[in-house]
């Protein structure tokens, strides 16, 4: 049953979004902007409801749906507004408020270098060209914007497309996986992994192992080859070497203690993709010189001084009457 | 016990990586959408990023649900095409400009038939 | 060289290895004239090269000639040798090796020397080409004096159809030497399509022969049919003498594959007289001579040979009856005299035959080099209506009396060379217990009357009576087609010479007249034999050559016929065969003379009121008229076979045109054309046009992967 009410959601969203792409029924823009408003509304209590959620994760969940509104509403007026520049300037808030979901996902390195790249980097080079590339409306002596951005293309068939791809999806993702879903992750998998991830970076080990025991000298591995132990608790226990001491004994180490994000992303980095790695700083590097040679300005020359830098003799003005004669 | 735990590792709920799921699935579809009804060149490579947009929120998601930093490496990674692409795109639309001076995708429309 | 019952065996002789230079000779000369042709020697370079490495080879024949012991096997070099097993039938041997024996040598000694003699003779009477197609035409002289000589030598039957094909491809280039001609081009074509039906056989023959006996060569099939041969006698293995007899036919134009000869003569006279009339028709009759003992392997296959031979000499001497154009007349009696050869061979008389093939070599050479000569002088001229005297005519005495030296012979004058050889084939089938064979026996003696009859007919006409000729049209030679206009040449040639007074027919000189005098001389010499049998009674030269090679069995050794019973002595008019075949031929021979001297030299009025009496004659008319128009064989080819041949070409070009090009081709072009059609408008050529129909499309799987999955949970 749920399918069916998540097609009508799809449906009622896509016909809003349709509504304001076109340019025919450009007054209804309030009622069409409440219309896709309500789809995508309607979506996302159906998402929502799908899953039980605990109480105390009301307040994440209500700031995740409030960026989500920022973030699609954003997009949408991406792709509506006529002024390119202002399709750049929704894009950045579309930017933000994805950064501000991935800080709720505990991704906070990569939604500040998203940030960074992206709203920084990238969209300022779009705002560049798009400065550069302009004509200003008046220029053209329109009042609003120049007709191709002005007058979409197809609006029906793209929308119908694109919400086909988000039904189907959508659909088959939240009928089936209602009953096997889970309110909560288990986290046990993800502390053991981060408790690992920290046996492998030595010194920060010892600086963890000093923060709970500044009398540490060094971090020895354990009988079982281990340098760490995880115990049921999160916490975990390593052997160490204190003052004065020759013999290691143990030292329990509090989850708190665990590394934070942005050193784990750093250490799969450079630990289980190092090739890619590489791969992308080469393609950075392409990409630089193809922009270089692409950016590089063409004179034009013309066709007689083309054939002479080719050693052929010039054309005669007259030559394709001559022949014809 | 949740105070305890680093950020990373903080219990949360199904819920919000569903609806995170659902707005990425919605980024994706209205760049397409944007895509393919933009005449404008450069809007066009701007719902291209908003696509991009829509599968890195896709791979955090994931990364979330699995409680594996691969997803996130992986959005680094998107965040370097993404950035060559735009390079490129851009260095490629400044040349479609120079030679027809407008930006509209219709001017270059030679390979149809009529 | 006595007969032991058997085939002799052939000894392995690598010493005698030099003999091979009669194969490289005219090869290397080959090459010589090619670079000639390449370099466009405007001198008798090529000639003088030609004339050299023949001479050479015939020197070397000779030689080997008069060291000769025994059959021999010489290798030269490994060719063919392929094994994939121990057993009989799981190797194939063909090594350019030579197989010499008496047949070998009596065969090679008259191609070497008449190729010699011959292209003495052409190097004069081809000058006018000097610069031009000269060289060309020596090449083809030398390519086909190599491929004969491993017709002749060649140790198996794969270098005998090496050299097969050689001669025919040597005979299609010289036919359409002067390709600028079409009618010379057809005629090349024609002589290399209907030599192709025969190899056909030929080919099919040689694999049965394989098949059956797993060797080609023929030591070793020698070695088999001394053993008894074939016990069985199956079809596959009775088939063979059929199958090489096909090939047999084709070269020596035999019905039914004559009518490319007659057109044959195409080419210049020099290749019709060594070629066309001499030695590579003359194959046929080699094959069968070689092959001989597996003729046997079948009851009728030698009586079908005898029967071919019989009637081609009978047809081809009537419809050189009504032939104008002298090389014609003399092309339709090479025929004839090669039919008394397959009706020699047939009958059992290997000797005849190839004694008969060498006397018919000297006086058909010498014939057709006296036409050549009167062509040559009288710039194309060949119709005996409109040339006549010309022995008054200085300059041509020598011509016109060897040419009587020739036509004698041809006739089988009695106590000629040729006398002897037809007299052996009559006599051996006047005398056979077979019915069939002395009825063709009668055949072939009407024959040497219609002979002697058309022979003297053109001898009378162009040689002797008044002197006055027409010039031909054209300074080279272009043979005239008159079977359908004989009506006029009674008053053709009177006053011609008067009208083209300023016309002198130049006499030939002397390599022309040397080659003629060497040959009358020769066509006298080949006859010692004959006459040391007769009046020496000694053996015959000729019968111990063919008796001591694989032709064995036909030779009819005079031992042999002594020892039969006397009771048994066949006779011929009540007469002792010898004596009776003598006179009756001496009656067919001289009675057309006579008939030829009365109507075409006492009164040649009479000839055409003879003509128009029998056309008056409803129920004889279709004689004269059919003789005049060949029979209407080439006619009756066309309907039976070119004519099926062209509507079923025009049918599979219909069905090509129409269902393969129409249907199959265009009809499946025609259907990713109509998908495109229908798809066409989502590739508009806009760009995100393509992106809309991608984003469908994969809408349009997932959803459709979707359901399926769906379907499959619930």
């Amino acid at each position: 049953m749920v399918p069916t009410i998540f097609y009508a959601a799809c449906a009622i969203a896509a016909a809003g979004l349709a509504l304001l792409l076109m340019q025919s029924v450009r007054k209804f823009r309030m009622g069409a902007s409440v219309l896709g408003l309500a789809g995508i509304a309607w979506i996302l209590v159906i998402v929502v409801r799908s899953i039980p959620t605990p109480t105390s994760e009301l307040g994440p969940l209500g700031a995740m749906i409030l960026c989500a509104f920022i973030s699609v509403a954003s997009a949408v007026r991406v792709i509506t507004h006529h002024r390119p520049v202002f399709c750049a300037l929704y894009f950045v808030l579309v930017v933000v408020s994805g950064a501000a979901i991935y800080v709720l996902l505990s991704a906070e390195f990569v939604a500040f270098s998203l940030v960074i790249v992206y709203a920084g980097a990238i969209l300022i080079t779009y705002l560049f060209v798009l400065m550069l590339a302009q004509q200003s409306p008046a220029d053209i002596g329109s009042a609003d914007a120049i007709d191709y951005d002005r007058i979409a293309r197809e609006p029906a068939g793209a929308v119908i497309a694109g919400f086909v791809l988000i039904a189907v999806l959508g659909g088959s993702i939240f009928s089936v996986g209602e009953s096997k879903a889970e309110s909560t992750i288990d986290q046990s998998l993800a502390v053991r992994q981060g408790w690992r991830d920290l046996s492998m970076m030595p010194k920060l080990l010892l600086e963890q192992a000093r923060r709970t025991d500044p009398a540490v000298t060094a971090v020895v591995a354990r009988a079982d080859g281990q340098m760490i132990a995880v115990q049921s608790d999160h916490s975990a226990i390593v052997s160490v070497v204190r003052v004065n001491q020759t013999s290691p004994t143990d030292l329990t180490l509090a989850p708190s203690l665990l590394p934070d994000n942005t050193s784990r992303v750093g250490m799969a980095l450079v630990t289980r993709f190092p090739v890619s790695l590489e791969l992308a700083g080469i393609i950075l590097l392409m990409a630089m010189l193809g922009a270089v040679v692409l950016a590089r300005r063409q004179t034009d020359i013309a066709d007689d001084d083309r054939r002479a830098l080719a050693g052929m003799g010039k054309v005669l003005e007259d030559s394709p009457q001559r022949g014809n004669r | 016990m949740n105070q305890e735990l680093a950020s990373g590792f903080t219990i949360a709920a199904n819920a919000s990586i569903a609806v995170a799921l659902a707005i990425s699935a919605l980024l994706f579809v209205i760049g397409l959408v944007g895509f393919l009804c933009r005449r404008n060149m450069i809007i066009m490579f701007l719902c291209t990023e908003l696509m991009f947009q829509g599968a890195a929120l896709a791979m955090i998601a994931f990364a979330r649900l699995r409680m594996d930093v691969s997803g996130q490496v992986f959005v680094i990674f998107i965040l370097t095409v993404a950035a060559a692409e735009a390079a490129l795109a851009l260095g490629l639309v400044v040349l479609l400009y120079r030679k027809r001076e407008t930006l509209s995708a219709d001017a270059w429309s030679e390979l149809g038939e009529s | 060289m006595i007969p032991t019952g058997s085939i002799p065996q052939a000894v392995i002789a690598p010493e005698l290895s030099w003999i091979g230079l009669a194969l490289l000779l005219p090869l290397l000369a080959a090459v010589g004239c090619a670079l000639c042709c390449a370099l466009r020697v405007k001198g008798k370079a090529a000639a003088i090269l030609t004339i050299v490495a023949l001479a050479a080879s015939f020197g070397i024949i000779l030689k080997a000639y008069s060291s000769y012991t025994g059959p021999v096997q010489v290798p030269i070099f490994q060719w063919l040798t392929f094994q994939w097993g121990t057993g009989t039938f799981q190797s194939f041997t063909a090594n350019c090796a030579l197989y010499i024996d008496t047949l070998t040598l009596y065969w090679m000694l008259f191609v070497t020397g008449l190729g010699t003699l011959i292209t003495i003779y052409a190097s004069e009477y081809m000058e006018g080409e000097c610069g031009a197609g000269y060289s060309r035409f020596f090449f083809g002289i030398c390519i086909f004096l190599f491929s004969m000589g491993a017709l002749v030598m060649g140790d198996n039957l794969i270098m005998l159809y090496l050299g097969w094909e050689g001669v025919g491809l040597a005979s299609y280039l010289l036919i359409g030497y002067d390709y600028s001609r079409p009618s010379a081009v057809a005629a090349a074509k024609k002589a290399f399509i209907m030599n192709r039906i025969g190899d056909l056989g030929l080919a099919f023959g040689i694999f049965m022969l394989w098949a059956n006996y797993g060797t080609v060569q023929y030591s070793e099939l020698f070695a088999a049919m001394n053993k008894g041969g074939q016990s069985s006698v199956d079809w596959d293995v009775s088939v063979i003498p059929f199958l090489l007899m096909l090939g047999a036919f084709g070269k020596s134009a035999q019905i039914p594959l004559f009518t490319w000869l007659p057109d044959a003569m195409e080419g210049p006279t020099p290749v019709s007289a060594l070629i066309h009339a001499a030695t590579m028709v003359t194959a046929g009759v080699y094959l069968i001579a070689r092959m001989y003992p597996f003729f046997e392997l079948h009851p009728q296959a030698l009586a079908t040979v005898a029967w071919v031979g019989g009637l081609t000499a009978l047809l081809a001497a009537t419809i050189g009856m009504a032939q104008y154009d002298i090389k014609r007349v003399f092309a339709y009696s090479t025929i004839s005299q090669l039919g008394y050869m397959f009706l020699g061979l047939g009958v059992g008389t290997t000797f005849g035959a190839c004694y008969h093939t060498l006397t018919h070599a000297f006086f058909k050479a010498l014939l057709f080099l006296t036409a050549g000569a009167i062509m040559h002088g009288f710039a194309g001229q060949l119709d005996l209506r409109k040339l006549s005297g010309l022995r008054h005519i200085p300059g041509w005495r020598i011509v016109s009396w060897t040419m009587l030296v020739g036509c004698l012979w041809l006739s089988a004058f009695p106590y000629t060379a040729a006398f002897f050889s037809k007299d052996a084939i009559l006599l051996q089938a006047l005398t056979s217990v077979r019915a069939d064979f002395r009825f063709l026996g009668w055949l072939g003696l009407f024959t040497a009357a219609l002979t002697a009859y058309y022979t003297f007919r053109v001898w009378f006409r162009v040689c002797a009576g008044p002197t006055h000729f027409e010039p031909g049209s054209e300074e080279h030679h272009e043979p005239t087609d008159h079977h359908s206009d004989g009506g006029h040449d009674a008053k053709a040639t009177v006053g011609a010479a008067k009208s083209h007074g300023a016309f002198h027919p130049h006499a030939p000189r002397w390599a022309i007249n040397g080659v003629l005098l060497i040959l009358a001389v020769g066509a006298v010499v080949v006859g010692v034999p004959a006459y040391e049998h007769v009046f020496a009674h000694k053996e015959n030269w000729a019968q111990q050559m063919i008796a001591g090679s694989s032709a064995y069995q036909g030779a009819g050794l005079p031992g042999e016929h002594s020892a039969e019973p006397s009771e048994n002595h066949p006779t011929v008019l009540g007469m002792d065969a010898h004596t009776g075949l003598t006179v009756v031929g001496c009656t067919a021979s001289i009675g057309g003379i006579l008939i030829a001297w009365y109507l075409h030299l006492h009164s040649r009025k009479s000839a055409d009121q003879l003509r128009a009496a029998l056309l008056r004659r409803w129920w004889i008319r279709w004689v004269p008229i059919c003789m005049e128009n060949k029979w209407y064989v080439d006619e009756i080819y066309h309907v039976c076979f070119r004519l099926p041949m062209w509507l079923g070409g025009q049918i599979l070009n219909f069905g090509d045109r129409h269902f393969l090009d129409g249907v199959l081709v265009d009809g499946l072009a025609k259907i990713p054309i109509a998908v495109g059609k229908v798809f066409r408008p989502l590739y508009g050529g806009a760009l995100q046009g393509y992106a809309v129909t991608m984003a469908g499309g994969i809408a349009l799987v997932l959803a459709w992967v979707t359901w399926i999955w769906l379907r499959g949970f619930n």
